[in-house]
């Protein structure tokens, strides 16, 4: 019958143990943002209401539920000459958009989010995290040695 | 109790240690949330950017929506990225060029001092076919995060117009990002 030897499986259980602590204790470091689109009904002058989700939205003038006039270039895109913002609606079946007057084209007719540029907020959670994590692997290590030379001396004995 | 000593201190050594190396990789690269979308280089494509009054001479990677719809940053803090959806550098339409403002130690990304450009700073764009164009900032806004016109601010010009966008204001913790956002807009000139 084989004999497990605890002794040597112990330095690689720690390793596991100590990977698996260090591993669940990550942080997590992504963020998200909503992404900001804008979907409007339209009216027609007199009031009758467009489905923002109709298959097909002709080109041409109409109304928000406010009263003001946008302008829809048919691609997904409206402006509102009052608010003087672009907007957009989903058009079932569009597959791309060209802004007018613009190279610019999106795989689909949504409003790109903003970017996430900056994680400085983080900084002194990470400064803290690093510098502890400094002083525990340091200590260990130094326990480490510590330990073997005083072994090497008691087996010297 | 003297054989577990020595294995509790192992197991904190390590663990500490990857949460060390760990921190570190995430406070210094970026990772997004999910996965990338493919994206689709045109032929024509911007290299470099050059903003000599705050000595930037930055490498432009591509970049297109990240799974949550947003548009994507660089992976590293001294890069910048052009929004590949957007027109090319120099061509009609806006174009959009993001970079970090800094990283998760706090130390400065390449758009750092972008809040002190000034209105008729140039800015230049390199392309992949050796050209180079030349913009003049002709203004610096500020929008609460929630409320960037992005719309607008990628809708059709009279002029080709360069865009570019960081991160600025305060940091909001519970969402883990810069409460406003730096938008620099320059004209296309001819040199």
């Amino acid at each position: 019958m084989t004999s497990i030897n605890i002794k040597k499986l112990l330095p690689l259980t720690t390793l596991v143990l100590g990977l698996a602590f260090g591993i669940s204790a990550i942080p997590v470091f992504a963020q998200t943002n909503s992404s900001v689109t804008g979907m409007a009904t339209f009216y027609t002058a007199t009031g009758a209401m467009i489905h923002e989700n109709a298959a097909s939205i002709p080109v041409g003038h109409y109304f928000t539920a406010n009263g003001d006039p946008l302008y829809y270039y048919g691609n997904g895109i409206y402006y509102n000459a009052t608010t003087q913002t672009y907007g957009d609606v989903y058009v079932p079946g569009f597959v791309s958009a060209t802004y007018p007057g613009s190279s610019m084209t999106t795989a689909q007719a949504t409003t790109p989010g903003v970017p996430d540029t900056g994680l400085g907020g983080e900084a002194p959670l990470n400064w803290t995290l690093l510098a502890l994590s400094a002083c525990i692997t340091l200590a260990g290590i130094a326990y480490f040695i510590r330990r073997q030379v005083s072994l090497q001396h008691a087996s010297a004995k | 109790m003297k054989r577990l000593i020595p294995f509790m201190v192992g197991v904190a050594t390590v663990g500490a240690a990857v949460v060390g190396l760990t921190v570190l990789v995430g406070a210094t690269l970026y990772t997004p949330t999910g996965s990338a979308a493919v994206i689709v280089t045109p032929t024509e494509y911007p290299t470099r950017l050059i903003i000599p009054a705050l000595s930037i001479n930055a490498n432009v990677q591509h970049v297109g929506l990240n799974a949550v719809g947003n548009i994507r940053t660089p992976d590293n803090f001294t890069d910048v990225a052009w929004y590949v959806d957007s027109a090319v550098p120099g061509r009609p339409g806006v174009a959009l060029i993001d970079g970090h403002v800094d990283n998760g130690l706090g130390l400065a990304g390449v758009f750092k001092h972008l809040n002190t450009i000034k209105v008729g700073d140039t800015i230049s764009v390199v392309t992949n076919k050796g050209t180079t164009v030349h913009f003049v900032v002709t203004s610096v806004s500020t929008y609460n995060y929630q409320k960037v016109p992005m719309a607008a601010l990628l809708g059709p010009t009279q002029t080709p117009t360069l865009r570019l966008i960081t991160c600025d204001g305060t940091w909001v913790p519970g969402q883990l990002t810069y409460n406003e956002r730096l938008v620099v807009t320059a004209k296309l000139v001819q040199k």
